[in-house]
């Protein structure tokens, strides 16, 4: 316990600067703005402003990272509740009794109630974040060559299986990574692999390029065909944006069950905050005496996911910060950032950079306690922003986009990839083939190639080395797991 | 062609394409007993039969759902995706010798003309101030390094 506070005043004397405060605002509200509107989530928010962190020290860069991310998931709701649109898919389900109160005269209390459950979400997702992220970082130091690849193995087959849609789109999406991640010189040998005669791939291609495309670029081009929507927004009958007593005190329970839900599916490779919204929205109607009232504008029924869904951000921080492995688009997007300024997250960061870690994990409650202050009384100057159009957005994001490509490595060549990931982006979305796990398998290729190959020079050429250590067996056997379990729920959802 | 017909065809293409390429390396297995074969083999051949099983499996239900290119309906759509590709990959071809400044302006003020149509003066404020605070922001505050260009010596800073 001790090691904890120690830890945390390393935190907090990071996070604590004027410097870094006024980033953690910026950030906020740059990424409150980017996930109130419609068609951008956070992944696109963060991918788009990673020109901000370029010249920043990386506690810095990653502290505004965060922030940009927790203010996309506090602004997420704005739009559900104002115009039924929701911001990202993270905020679907607040549509259901955000915008009926909203219809019933209570937008006020919508926006102060999704503020306050987002804040508390948040800041209870950062106490687990605290108390479970030292030991899995010590428990990691100790993984071989052989525990990582099982590591590996097992966050992709849970990214696949947790992921909508078909199991064999998922496998493909992997697949592309791995073969993405496998262009440029090999680590072990020094042999060009897959650069097919062009010089510019034999560093291999930057993953944020790849981010870039298919998350920022490939937006636009699916909102290409909404530019004319015009939302209905009434802002003058918002009102006092405020929650009564007895408005807060139904939401209470709902907020402390749903964050710590939210949190433990954050954690998971693959589930991300939509799952967790969805989830905490049936176990509140499941366990309201008055399950009719919900989907009309229960005030409960808004406070679960959005407690869920901010307190699911910190639960993705976890895989990020100890292992390096994300586990969802946007923490996929900020692990590129960071290893571009030359910090590689994973259990070794704990040990050697205490500062960043720590000092990540302080700045999300500072950062929760601005957003909370950015959300109250700027509830109603924001949600103005819903009135520009996407005609006028999109130019602007294509500017931030390119700019954060030319930053990458200064060179024209990354123009011609982020197009092409860009349309290619935009062709996996009409095939329906899941990004995620093609993003996770880029990131982790290198990793999983190269603890694959060391094992098996360690195990003399056997496959029998990832059965005789028990980590590896458990993560293996978790993977098998979730792979059968995925098998039989789409054979009887087939049903 | 469905949705889930055309995503394995195309697994199957480029895990044989990769899977050849792989085939392709020399034998390097000095301090690495692998090589840098075999890990590209094993994805290549996984790509293959899962986009080979997607394929049957499509054809076998009879249950496909065609894909919504939508080319004649969305026409307007893709002439602007095209467009947009070849603009972004203009401007970074240009952005070096032009500067950022003046190439952004340009850019930023095709792309508007382009998505933002009949709002010239609105197009024309963006394409200025969107160049302008960006680099003021990143060049003049934060000290990064953008290329100065064709009007290097007219910059005050």
């Amino acid at each position: 316990m001790d090691a904890i506070f120690q830890n945390l005043a390393i935190g907090f004397s990071t996070a604590i600067t004027a410097y870094n405060i006024l980033w953690v605002f910026i950030g906020g509200l740059l990424g409150t703005v980017m996930g109130m509107l419609p068609g951008l989530g956070p992944a696109t928010g963060v991918a788009i402003l990673i020109p901000i962190t370029y010249g920043m020290n990386p506690s810095t860069a990653l502290i505004t990272m965060c922030a940009v991310y927790y203010g996309a998931m506090f602004g997420g709701s704005r739009a559900s509740i104002m115009i039924n649109t929701p911001g990202d898919a993270s905020a679907i389900v607040s549509c259901f009794d955000g915008y009926p109160m909203t219809k019933n005269g209570e937008a006020g209390a919508a926006l102060a109630i999704s503020a306050i459950a987002s804040f508390i979400g948040g800041t209870i997702g950062m106490l687990f974040l605290v108390f479970l992220t030292g030991p899995i970082a010590d428990a990691a130091l100790r993984f071989g060559p052989a525990e990582m690849f099982s590591l590996m193995l097992f966050a992709l087959v849970a990214t696949i299986t947790l992921a909508e849609g078909s199991l064999l789109k998922g496998v493909i999406a992997m697949c592309i990574g791995f073969m993405l991640s496998t262009i440029g010189i090999d680590a072990l040998t020094g042999i060009l692999r897959f650069t097919y005669g062009v010089e510019e791939l034999q560093d291999g291609i930057d993953f944020l390029v790849v981010m870039i495309g298919v998350y920022a670029i490939c937006e636009v081009f699916k909102n290409l065909k909404n530019l004319e929507t015009k939302y209905n927004l009434d802002s003058k009958s918002i009102g006092k944006v405020w929650v009564s007593w007895p408005q807060f005190k139904k939401c209470i329970m709902p907020m402390l069950r749903s964050s710590p839900l939210g949190f433990f599916v954050g954690v998971l490779p693959g589930m991300g905050a939509s799952i967790a919204t969805f989830m905490s929205y049936a176990m509140e109607k499941n366990l309201s005496k008055t399950p009719e009232k919900f989907g009309k504008g229960a005030i409960e029924g808004l406070a679960a996911p959005e407690a869920a869904n901010n307190s699911c951000a910190a639960g993705a921080m976890v895989p990020l910060l100890t292992l390096g492995i994300p586990g969802s688009g946007t923490t996929a997007v900020m692990l590129g950032a960071l290893m571009m300024l030359g910090v590689k997250p994973g259990p070794i960061l704990f040990s050697q950079y205490p500062e960043i870690a720590w000092g990540v994990i302080a700045s999300i409650l500072i950062g929760n306690i601005i957003l909370v202050i950015i959300n109250l009384p700027l509830a109603i100057p924001l949600v103005q922003l819903l009135k520009l159009p996407q005609r006028v957005m999109m130019p602007l994001i294509l500017g931030m986009a390119f700019m954060g490509t030319y930053f990458l490595n200064y060179s024209s060549f990354d123009f011609i990839l982020v197009m092409g990931f860009a349309l290619g982006g935009y062709i996996f979305s009409k095939l329906e083939i899941p990004l995620p796990p093609m993003i996770l398998a880029l990131i982790l290729g290198g990793t999983t190639e190269q603890s694959f190959r060391n094992s098996m020079s360690l195990s003399d050429g056997s496959l029998g080395i990832f059965f005789s250590k028990p980590i590896s067996v458990t993560l293996i056997a978790l993977a098998g797991l979730s792979l059968v379990y995925s098998l039989l729920k789409r054979r009887k959802h087939a049903q | 062609m469905s949705k889930n017909f055309m995503s394995g065809l195309l697994s199957l293409v480029l895990g044989a394409i990769y899977f050849f390429t792989a085939t392709q390396f020399p034998e390097v297995t000095a301090g690495d007993r692998t090589g840098p074969k075999l890990f590209p083999l094993i994805i290549g051949s996984v790509a293959m039969i899962a986009g080979g099983l997607l394929c049957v499996l499509d054809r076998r239900s009879g249950k496909g759902q065609p894909i919504e290119w939508n080319f004649v309906a969305d026409r307007a759509v893709w002439s602007k995706i095209l467009v947009i590709m070849l603009l972004g990959i203009s401007y970074g071809l240009v952005l070096d010798s032009w500067g950022y400044l003046v190439a952004t302006t340009v850019f930023m003020f095709c792309i508007t003309l382009l998505i933002n149509r009949r709002h010239f003066l609105q197009n024309l404020l963006i394409s200025i101030f969107f160049p302008v605070v960006t680099y003021a922001a990143f060049a003049v505050a934060l000290q990064l390094s953008l290329p100065r260009g064709i009007i290097e010596n007219m910059l005050p800073f």
